[in-house]
């Protein structure tokens, strides 16, 4: 609400119908200032996670710093690495279907109006003030009984992930869609283009990028999102996260950080992938 | 198209899995860590093939355990709870969350590892002990601790890690122990005096195990069993029983109540307090099983100066004792 009131009014055009100017270039001593400090920030990141991949290489971090594969052995656990193969499944299926609800949400809200889209907006934007905890256990009293019973199913994970990461990928649509002039769906309009076809025909390819950082945000948290799937994994389909959760605890580091190297190839490997697919700049990594 | 393959993909990972009817399944909830865990389950499917393959189970620390077993209650998903702390399981009884089942051959295990409904039976036990380091010991020329009263010694100062016993059910372990041991207001005095040589006190009651083993800390208060992990897998580390007290506790077994599944359930409890399982639990826990009548391994449970800690009692006391703890040494 506070949003709204703050930068609600005001237009952030930037793809716009009409010509613009190109703005005055930075001048360098700036550039080379901010370039410090952001590669001062990049490169304190980059140890913390440079130490996951070296833990799981060393035999036994503190006393024998001998490199080692025996960790990719996953030896201590009875169900190896496969729970991360699970994750990919939830990843991509929170992805796709996060993606889809998120950018219709964000269209309705943004550009249909209809009356209660204030409603719609704010129902969407409340999980970011929730723990992960109270996601999980609310969850299983909520859909451990008729009329909807999704516990021990890959959907009660799929829609914890989706809904509790939701307030983000909302925003980023409808941030999206503010920067677009509404004059081009106009102009489709008064082309004779129907409700759907502007959507799909003119928005859509417009959100592309938006689409694809929306999917990777999503992509993402299912891969490592610990706190509310630990009360929603069933049987048999347990997650990466989860096993390396299992590993720190059980006194296997080492193995712990084998799983996490995994998870870390996977999403760079997967967020490299898609850069290469439509073309780098277009794809955002977004945060909460 | 690109939007077409993402729909299949979406309908591939969807489809859920068939539900198999009543008593073809057995859902297991167990806070087993994995690597004790797996050698129980192979010997599982070697004694109960026919069981083992309708078997599942999910594996987590013992809180989210229990809040699972609780907010499940109105249709439960699990059967049977494996190897939790009998503290919990003290809980859920009283919550009325589990089904009274005695199993067979239970009759030898002593009153105090049984509920006396026999709404839970415990199986395995765990001790408190300390993990020394020994390399770092040596750089510092300090020899190690062997009662808790060597750990007041001024030269240890700066060289202990602990963890919080408002976070860490190790260290409420301890500090339960410590009363019982010592009554409420030396206990308290010893902890005033131990506080001026910690060097840290950990959320996680694995934390000072894990540091001593990595050579962070010197001497760590951990579960012997922990450290022992660390030990096997090359830690330079030893595992040291205090001669005036060692803290333990137990894990047990019980029948969720409204399981789906009871008859498996009843013959996988069964399986759980059988020769052959306390076998398998013999091979991590050494002499820490509840069953008299086995052959056990490592420093023998008598050696020890067990404390007679009344577990029940304990849980009762939880809160008042944590919050005086807080209060004096949080910081």
């Amino acid at each position: 609400m506070l949003n709204t009131f703050w930068i609600g009014t005001r237009s952030y055009v930037t793809v716009s119908a009409g010509a613009r100017t190109a703005l005055r270039p930075t001048p360098p001593l700036v550039r080379g200032s901010l370039f410090v400090v952001a590669g001062g920030i990049a490169l304190g990141i980059f140890l913390i996670y440079a130490l996951i991949p070296l833990g799981s290489f060393v035999r036994l971090w503190g006393s024998d710093w001998s490199l080692s594969l025996r960790h990719y052995g996953f030896g201590s656990t009875a169900e190896g690495a496969w729970p991360i193969w699970n994750s990919v499944k939830l990843a991509v299926a929170a992805g796709v279907i996060g993606t889809v609800l998120a950018l219709v949400t964000a269209y309705v809200t943004e550009r249909k109006r209809p009356p209660g889209a204030r409603v719609i907006a704010s129902l969407g934007l409340l999980p970011a003030a929730l723990p992960g905890t109270l996601v999980g256990v609310g969850y299983i009293l909520a859909f451990n009984v008729p009329p909807l019973v999704l516990t021990g199913t890959v959907a009660i994970l799929v829609a914890s992930v989706v809904f509790w990461k939701f307030p983000v990928a909302v925003l980023a649509g409808i941030n999206a869609l503010k920067q677009i002039d509404p004059a081009i769906e106009e102009a489709a309009v008064s082309l004779g283009a129907g409700h759907l076809r502007t959507f799909t025909r003119v928005v859509l390819p417009l959100l592309t990028g938006t689409a694809f950082s929306i999917f990777i945000y999503f992509f993402i948290n299912g891969m490592v999102t610990v706190s509310a799937v630990i009360f929603l994994i069933y049987p048999g389909f347990n997650l990466g996260s989860v096993a390396i959760l299992s590993q720190v605890e059980n006194g296997y580091p080492g193995v712990a950080c084998a799983l996490g190297t995994i998870i870390l190839a996977l999403v760079i490997g997967s967020i490299l992938f898609l850069r290469l697919l439509i073309g780098g700049e277009r794809v955002a990594i977004l945060k909460s | 198209m690109r939007r077409t393959l993402g729909f299949l993909l979406a309908l591939i990972v969807l489809t859920p899995a068939p539900v198999p009817a009543a008593e073809e399944r057995l859902v297991i909830y167990t806070a087993y860590e994995e690597n004790e865990l797996k050698d129980f389950w192979e010997q599982f499917k070697k004694d109960l093939p026919d069981l083992a393959a309708k078997a599942s189970y999910i594996r987590a620390s013992t809180g989210p355990v229990m809040a699972r077993v609780e907010a499940e209650k109105a249709n439960p998903q699990a059967d049977v709870i494996w190897g939790v702390f009998n503290d919990y399981l003290t809980g859920a009884a009283n919550k009325g969350l589990l089904d009274a089942y005695e199993a067979k051959e239970s009759g030898g295990i002593a009153p105090t590892f049984r509920h006396p409904q026999n709404l839970w039976q415990g199986v395995t036990l765990l001790t408190v002990a300390f993990a020394v380091n020994q390399k770092k010991m040596q750089e510092l020329k300090l020899t190690a601790p062997r009662s808790w009263e060597d750990l007041l010694d001024p030269k240890y100062k700066g060289h202990i890690v602990m963890s919080n016993p408002s976070t860490s059910g190790t260290a409420y372990l301890l500090l339960a122990s410590h009363v019982k041991r010592l009554g409420e207001d030396r206990a308290f005095e010893y902890y005033d005096k131990l506080d001026k040589n910690l060097a840290q006190v950990t959320k996680s009651g694995g934390a000072p195990g894990r540091m001593a083993a990595a050579g962070e800390t010197p001497i760590g208060i951990a579960l012997a069993y922990e450290v022992d992990v660390a030990r096997k897998q090359g830690a330079p580390i030893d595992i040291i029983y205090p001669a005036d007290g060692v803290a333990w506790t137990f894990e047990g077994n019980a029948l969720v109540k409204g399981a789906k599944n009871p008859q498996n359930a009843r013959r996988f409890l069964d399986w759980a307090m059988s020769r052959s399982a306390m076998d398998a639990y013999v091979k991590w826990r050494g002499s820490g099983i509840t069953r008299p009548d086995v052959q056990v391994t490592g420093a023998k449970l008598s050696e020890l100066k067990l404390i007679p800690l009344d577990f029940v009692w304990a849980a009762e006391q939880k809160d008042r004792l944590v919050k005086k703890w807080l209060e004096k040494f949080s910081r």
